[in-house]
């Protein structure tokens, strides 16, 4: 299973990379929106994580390009805000989920077991 | 406390000296663990928050521990992406670009809390809100006590990988 983080900050994105490739998962990082974007529209990943407060656009601005070009990748939202008003944004925008930081390593894990089944039901919808 | 953090410089970093001393109170690492580092500067008071909690250190140690460099390699992550986001947050409030230092004091706050480095963690929530309420002027006052905040922090972590060091020998 492949899953793409897109966050600028070195220290979120080297736990991910511990919890989750020590569940299995193949990793790939981008450090900025631009180019998780791009990694992302290539369609090769099982899920997404995605920081909201990124430095050069957006977690949220990233997340309705993919979703208006059509990329149904799983997105799961990173961010240090558990407001009511910024989770009905990310949701609204087309995110699948979310974890609120500090990252708990049994939440990611749990919460990414659930993007990826998420995926294989797009996949198998889609293949109906 | 320990005898060579009694004596030793504070510095920031190696390059960067600071004055003042600067009470650091260890837990001993894993197996023989309380439950967080307390540390106060005499400088300062501006924080009750432990400088780090010695738990989110374990949890951390044993995360890394099969990865390449394990725990200290991660926490030189950690330094490098505090001294990269401390001088942007510097050079925001310089130029009292408010958005900027909301920024640079989120990124900040959220590396932080991370590891567990509550004090450090709690300082920049302050300095953002201040920012996000238009008031640079006080998010520069509460920026002042970060050089002290960080000094704690990184002597903690250096506490911690030396009891660490030294459980490991035992």
């Amino acid at each position: 299973m492949k899953v793409l983080i897109v966050d600028d900050d070195p220290v979120i994105a080297a736990i991910v990379k511990v919890v989750l490739g020590s569940s299995g998962y193949s990793i790939d990082h981008a450090s900025d929106g631009v180019s998780g974007l791009a990694l992302a529209l290539s369609g090769a990943y099982d899920g997404m994580i995605l920081d909201l407060g990124l430095g050069d656009v957006s977690g949220e601005v990233v997340l309705r390009e993919l979703r208006q070009s059509g990329c149904n990748t799983p997105v799961l939202i990173l961010t240090a805000d558990s407001s009511d008003e910024t989770m009905r944004k990310v949701l609204d925008a087309g995110a699948d989920q979310h974890v609120v930081k500090p990252i708990q390593p049994g939440e990611l894990i749990a919460q990414t077991r659930a993007l990826v089944r998420c995926r294989k039901r797009i996949s198998a919808a889609f293949a109906l | 406390m320990n005898d060579s953090s009694r004596n030793a410089t504070p510095t920031l970093w190696e390059d960067e000296p600071l004055a003042g001393p600067c009470k650091v109170l260890v837990s001993a690492p894993l197996s023989h663990r309380t439950p967080s580092i307390a540390i106060t500067s005499d400088e300062t008071s501006t924080t009750s928050e432990p400088a780090v909690v010695a738990a989110s250190l374990d949890a951390l140690a044993v995360l890394f521990a099969d990865a390449p460099g394990g725990l200290e390699a991660f926490l030189g992550i950690f330094d490098a992406t505090v001294r990269g986001e401390f001088d942007r947050l510097e050079n925001f409030l310089a130029v009292e670009d408010a958005a900027g230092i909301i920024a640079a004091a989120h990124r900040l706050a959220g590396t932080s809390l991370q590891i567990g480095a509550q004090g450090l963690g709690a300082t920049c929530k302050r300095i953002e809100a201040a920012a996000k309420a238009g008031d640079v002027t006080e998010a520069r006052r509460r920026a002042r006590a970060l050089p002290d905040v960080i000094l704690a922090v990184n002597h903690s972590l250096r506490e911690y990988e030396k009891n660490a060091a030294l459980a490991r020998t035992v």
